[in-house]
């Protein structure tokens, strides 16, 4: 199989609750829709990198308002994915009314 | 989809980990959730009663399987009773877990939600197990 370069981006926590369970949850249920491999990794705790597709794992990287996290993906739909994800993560200032 | 029963000795920990849980799912996995003993008085004694976890089996019975969730003890007696009292092919689709009980509820839950095997479901479930809450 051809091995390609993984692409990653780099996002910022905007919720005043960090990464909580149903943002992880949302996070989980779009990282499964795609057939790329994607990892997590929180730059501002040096965490390690951890299965995006696990609510687990995320729940690991401790993510607070203001960390940043580096997304990597590998796979055919890579660069779709890390998009959407993105973007997910950008949507994140419009709830910040809403409890955790 | 694999439907979930959360078993506790105590009725509101077994209700409140099913809305913890029901936030996790999406609309089509059914959490069930029975814990208790029901009182002479019309309250409820803490304690597990295997047919009223059959019941609730029953109640969000789906081919795809029905994974229990059970909090300690004699929970996990009375749920494997439970599973007794059902017929060899519910049975079959039926895992008690071996996961923490909130951690496992909200795993499960999700995993269920992503069409996700009983097996599978339950394994995600399990590494619960190995999970650290605090990074020290």
């Amino acid at each position: 199989m051809e091995e390609t370069a993984a692409a990653c981006m780099q996002v910022t926590i905007h919720h005043p609750h960090g990464l909580h369970l149903r943002k992880g949850k949302e996070v989980v249920q779009l990282a499964g829709q795609f057939k790329a491999e994607i990892t997590a990794q929180n730059l501002t705790r040096s965490s390690p990198v951890v299965d995006a597709k696990s609510i687990l794992q995320l729940m690991q990287l401790q993510a607070r308002q203001g960390h940043i996290l580096r997304l990597c993906a590998q796979g055919p739909d890579a660069e779709a994915a890390l998009a959407s994800l993105v973007a997910l993560f950008d949507s994140s200032p419009a709830e910040q009314a809403e409890q955790p | 989809m694999v439907n979930l029963v959360i078993v506790s000795h105590c009725r509101r920990l077994a209700e409140g980990v099913k809305e913890l849980a029901d936030q996790m799912a999406g609309p089509g996995v059914q959490i069930g959730a029975v814990g208790g003993i029901a009182g002479e008085d019309g309250g409820w004694l803490l304690g597990t009663d295997a047919a009223a976890i059959a019941q609730t089996v029953q109640d969000v019975w789906t081919p795809a399987g029905v994974l229990l969730l059970v909090d300690l003890g004699s929970a996990v007696l009375s749920a494997e009773q439970a599973l007794e009292l059902l017929p060899a092919e519910m049975r079959d689709r039926c895992l008690v877990s071996n996961a923490p009980l909130v951690e496992g509820a909200v795993i499960a839950a999700l995993e269920a939600s992503l069409h996700h095997t009983l097996e599978a479901v339950n394994r995600a479930a399990e590494a619960a197990r190995q999970f650290d809450k605090v990074m020290r």
